[in-house]
């Protein structure tokens, strides 16, 4: 009887844990997606733009900026539902379709269009560094993903898409850095930078930290 | 799944070796090089001239008076006041979540611009 109770409790204390992860990450997304939106209108006056008056001379950047935010939303948007084990369990074609899409948009508009918007990033000449690493990062982990899956390798499969959510992520955990330290009242060039960079760094070795946690449990699994 | 491979990798290199050379091409220009500073404008002088109380002073009297030292430090005051005024506490705001630099500079005239027309004015534009 009360190990009944010891398991119950332990299965709610990791849903628990589970919706306080996922809570926040689907609506941070949502909000990202939201304020994504409003650049369809090709409006000139947001703050991002203006910023880069410049760069949005350029019709190579216009359209690269465009077609970048678009496969963002749409990234972020599909890459919800994947890591849903219900979905997964209820409807395997939801998740292989929504799949197809995130490694379609990745692979031929999200990540070659971050790439060549790198070099104008702002920040320094290292901040630019990272932003090429992030573009070619996130190619390289949504091919293997895709690799894997076509050789049925779930669990390398499993890996790899982590990885690649975990670069599709920066996105929005900068944002939220950023938010967090222009209420500090930092100056927003270094709230810029240093905000990247931990969001970059800090989602990678989350992702690997998740990564570890999950093959040692798939290594328990094979122990007699 | 090559296909994949070769178009994906070919839209990367022709994005790195593009972005690169455009980069280049941009890299010692002025406007590129000023485009991410700032220019930090001197916060906003109070409009001391229009308060009525200090405006209606006349010159004479101040000099009988004496009037003209507490005119300074109300001046002074007033400006002070106007300072702290303009500096507005930071709070969350769900439109801030973006890339777009998190600066007054950038965010006060954001706010101006997308406030959209009132319908009659649009009406009246068509």
């Amino acid at each position: 009887m009360q190990n009944t109770r010891v398991i119950t409790l332990q299965k709610s204390v990791k849903v628990f844990a589970q919706m306080l992860f996922w809570v926040p990450v689907a609506g941070f997304s949502l909000l990202l997606i939201y304020n994504t939106l409003p650049y369809f209108t090709f409006y000139k006056g947001f703050t991002f733009i203006r910023e880069r008056s410049f760069l949005f001379q350029s019709n190579m950047y216009n359209t690269c900026f465009y077609i970048h935010i678009a496969a963002g939303t749409i990234c972020i948007g599909t890459a919800l539902v994947q890591f849903s084990r219900y979905i997964l369990k209820k409807s395997k074609a939801i998740h292989r379709v929504s799949g197809k899409i995130y490694v379609a948009v990745v692979l031929f508009l999200g990540a070659p269009t971050g790439l060549y918007m790198a070099f104008f990033a702002k920040g320094s000449l290292w901040e630019r560094a990272l932003f090429v690493f992030m573009a070619g990062w996130w190619f390289i982990t949504t091919l293997y993903g895709l690799s894997t899956i076509h050789k049925r390798n779930i669990v390398a499969h499993k890996i790899w898409m982590m990885r690649s959510y975990a670069m599709a992520m920066t996105a929005v955990t900068f944002r939220v850095y950023h938010l967090v330290f222009y209420i500090i009242g930092w100056d927003h060039l270094e709230n810029y930078e240093i905000s990247l960079w931990i969001s970059v760094v800090g989602n990678m070795l989350f992702a690997e930290w998740i990564i570890y946690r999950q093959s040692k449990k798939y290594l328990k699994s094979f122990a007699i | 799944m090559k296909s994949v491979l070769y178009v994906g990798a070919t839209l990367m290199i022709g994005a790195s070796i593009y972005g690169f050379v455009d980069y280049k091409h941009t890299q010692n220009k002025k406007e590129f090089k000023e485009m991410y500073t700032v220019a930090k404008k001197p916060p906003a002088e109070p409009a001391i001239e229009n308060l009525p109380a200090l405006k209606e002073e006349k010159p004479a009297a101040i000099k009988k008076t004496g009037i003209s030292e507490t005119n300074k430090k109300a001046k002074a005051s007033a400006a002070k006041k106007a300072q702290k005024k303009t500096k507005k506490k930071r709070v969350f705001e769900a439109r801030l979540f973006s890339r777009g630099g998190l600066d007054e500079s950038y965010i006060k005239p954001s706010i101006e611009k997308t406030n959209p027309l009132p319908v009659e004015a649009v009406i009246k534009e068509k």
